[in-house]
């Protein structure tokens, strides 16, 4: 049984970024229209054909319970991919429940944080919501992504908690190998930080290789591409997936008072990753 | 366990004559020549668990001999053998409907490849005189789009899955399913169906059971597959181009869009599948169709279907 | 892994299936699940491999066939023959 290399993070943190970097690394053309590889682990189509059940007749705890079994099947499972995206929260929304990547899979976790100033802009834009509904959800211990409701998903519900719960369950996991990368840092020095994410998941590559993927990746690149060709994984009716991929941009979308919230919310956290003073 | 009726009938479901002991008013009464029965279904007890087994998951346990038992905790246990006999043993306060949901859809994929014989994910319209199944992962719109060309006067052959026979005498032919598909509220909204009067199989779950007769009407005999459309999800608003691709990877294609794959691979059917995928893609053009579930397109969407369909 | 050379013997593996679908030949290996497809030419080529046959006999088969250099035809027949080992699709016997 080989591991699972998984590319976890609160959404909007710049998992898709790193995921069309690597994919221009590895050699598959890049067509957002079609998908990126690396595909979420929570893809219903990999669950059913692995635990030979259909998950759209299944209830969300019914789900919930096996998470960890779909994980280990992920795992043995040696014609499928062995790095999958990962939003989750590192723990099940049930106590009693195996986390739904037990280490013993075992998995090795890249984990990418990003200013929860920025995720708010950024996640308001995304689920089409008003800022402070975004900071609100950010402060959720129930938050679900792809939760069940009057429409088929194509995603099993997954379960984030708060972001800060988020962070801390990732980089608190036991017995997970880690690697962390602040997306403040693949904006600033983009060749160091993608090197370092390249290393970890041990692919193969030179920095010319790199210097090419990453112009092709470039934020403004990726925008063109998504208003030509759109991107499978915008939600319906939102314009844009690839807002503005800046960090710090919060300074001129926040009100004072939306500020004061998240830092009040997240401070732990946000000094733990040097996002407050 | 209240179960009102022990009394066997005899259905038909994919050109089988089924004997159930369990009622299953959603499949059509057999009315077709007394002959052998295809498959039983009767209740009994399933055991714990299978000895010697070559699969094993939270649901599915497959046995070396191809024997497969099935559970899902607040339905039922399912025994299925050699293709011809389901044994279920209901869970304790499981309505009819819950044990059925998984008896119409999972333990009717085990059959199928127990039988050897083709499973699409896919649900399949009568446009013509030809069948065209729509075939795509969850969630891509089989269904929908079935039913949106039901309403518009197509017959129902089947829904979610779409048994395929390649080896017939006039060339690959699909046999009905039941007069009835699955949907969600957000699809029966978007065909302006009344949801209220519909049942679900699953309290907990928005997924409607709508009888054909509803929208429209359902095919009882057999008819030629005539094209395989391959669904993606998109989110531009306009219909994409329908390509036609290499054999090969039409082949490979379509054999991802066999249902229950890996169970079918573990019970040894890639070689058959591989046999009746080829001689499907031979046969019966294969298109991608790229589409926002967007009903506003349902009349170019129904052009091209029946300009493909046109002998 | 040594190279296929002219005295070497092939055969179709066991373990890979193929089917004619319209003029191309689909294959694909039940070992490894790798899927192949071959325009008339590689099929024709294919179709001389159900029994094992040294390459040098094929290259004088096929050069007696179609029009072109015995050197020409060995080269590329060894490049496919290459690729159909590569995914497990023909076996080799050492000459």
């Amino acid at each position: 049984m080989t591991g699972l290399s998984l590319l976890s993070s609160y959404p909007k943190s710049g998992n898709t970024w790193l995921r069309a970097v690597l994919s221009e690394i590895v050699g598959a053309p890049l067509q957002l229209h079609r998908g990126l590889p690396f595909n979420v682990s929570a893809n219903r189509h990999y669950f059913d054909e692995l635990m030979g059940i259909d998950s759209s007749d299944l209830t969300e705890p019914e789900i919930d319970v096996v998470r960890a079994d779909y994980c280990r099947a992920l795992a043995a499972a040696t014609d499928l991919p062995r790095i999958w995206k990962v939003h989750d929260c590192f723990y099940s929304p049930g106590q009693d429940l195996d986390p739904p990547f037990p280490p013993e899979a075992p998995v090795s976790v890249t984990y990418i944080v990003r200013d929860p100033r920025d995720i708010a802009v950024s996640l308001a834009n995304h689920f089409d919501k008003s800022i402070d509904e975004a900071i609100a959800c950010m402060q959720d211990r129930e938050l679900r992504l792809a939760r069940a409701g009057p429409k088929l998903k194509p995603q099993l519900s997954q379960y984030l908690s708060t972001w800060s719960d988020h962070v801390e369950s990732w980089l608190d996991a036991p017995g997970i190998r880690l690697h962390l990368v602040r997306y403040e840092d693949m904006v600033a020095k983009p060749e160091e930080a993608f090197a370092a994410v390249l290393h970890f998941l041990g692919i193969e590559f030179d920095s010319a290789k790199l210097s090419q993927a990453l112009s092709a990746c470039r934020f403004d690149a990726l925008q063109a591409i998504e208003a030509a060709e759109g991107f499978s994984e915008r939600l319906p009716g939102v314009a844009k997936f690839f807002r503005r991929g800046v960090a710090g941009g919060w300074r001129d979308s926040l009100t004072e008072d939306q500020v004061n919230r998240i830092e009040m919310a997240h401070a732990q956290v946000m000094r733990r990753l040097g996002y407050l003073a | 366990m209240s179960l009102a009726s022990i009394e066997e009938r005899d259905y038909q479901l994919y050109g089988w004559r089924v004997r159930s002991a369990l009622s299953l008013p959603q499949a059509l009464a057999w009315d077709g020549p007394d002959r052998q029965v295809d498959v039983e279904i009767r209740l009994g007890e399933v055991p714990e668990e299978l000895a010697d087994s070559v699969l094993s998951t939270p649901f599915l346990q497959i046995a070396a001999n191809g024997d497969c038992r099935l559970e899902v905790k607040a339905a039922a246990r399912y025994f299925v053998r050699q293709g011809k006999e389901v044994v279920v043993q209901p869970a304790n306060g499981a309505s009819m409907a819950e044990i059925s949901v998984f008896l119409l859809g999972s333990v009717i994929g085990l059959l199928c490849h127990q039988r050897g014989i083709f499973p699409l994910h896919a649900s399949c319209v009568r446009v013509g005189d030809g069948a065209v199944a729509f075939c795509g992962p969850s969630g891509a719109g089989k269904s929908t789009m079935a039913a949106s060309l039901v309403r518009r006067g197509h017959a129902l052959l089947c829904d979610d899955i779409t048994v395929v026979d390649p080896f017939a005498p006039g060339g690959p032919q699909v046999h009905p399913a039941m007069p009835r598909m699955r949907l969600w509220r957000d699809s029966l909204e978007a065909l302006q169906v009344p949801i209220d009067p519909l049942q679900r199989d699953r309290i907990e779950l928005e997924k409607y059971v709508l009888p054909a007769k509803e929208i429209g009407a359902f095919s009882k005999e057999p008819v030629p597959l005539r094209t395989i459309f391959l669904l993606r999800s998109a989110n531009s608003s306009k219909l994409e181009g329908v390509t036609s691709k290499p054999a090969m990877e039409t082949v490979f294609e379509l054999m991802r869009q066999v249902y229950r794959r890996r169970q079918a691979d573990i019970l040894g059917r890639k070689a058959g599948l591989f046999q009746s995928a080829t001689k499907i893609v031979d046969a019966v053009p294969v298109l991608s169709l790229a589409r926002q579930l967007d009903f506003g397109l349902m009349d170019e969407v129904e052009a091209r279907v029946k300009e493909l369909v046109a002998p | 892994m040594f190279s296929i050379s002219a005295l070497d013997r092939v055969v179709r593996s066991a373990s890979c299936l193929s089917a004619e679908v319209g003029n191309e030949t689909v294959l694909m290996s039940v070992e490894n699940g790798c899927y192949g497809g071959l325009d008339d030419i590689g099929s024709d080529i294919w179709r001389r491999l159900e029994k094992s046959v040294s390459v040098a006999e094929l290259c004088g088969a096929l050069a007696s066939c179609y029009d072109a250099s015995r050197d020409a035809i060995e080269k590329d027949v060894l490049a496919f023959l290459e690729a159909l080992r590569q995914k497990e699709m023909i076996e080799v016997l050492r000459g």
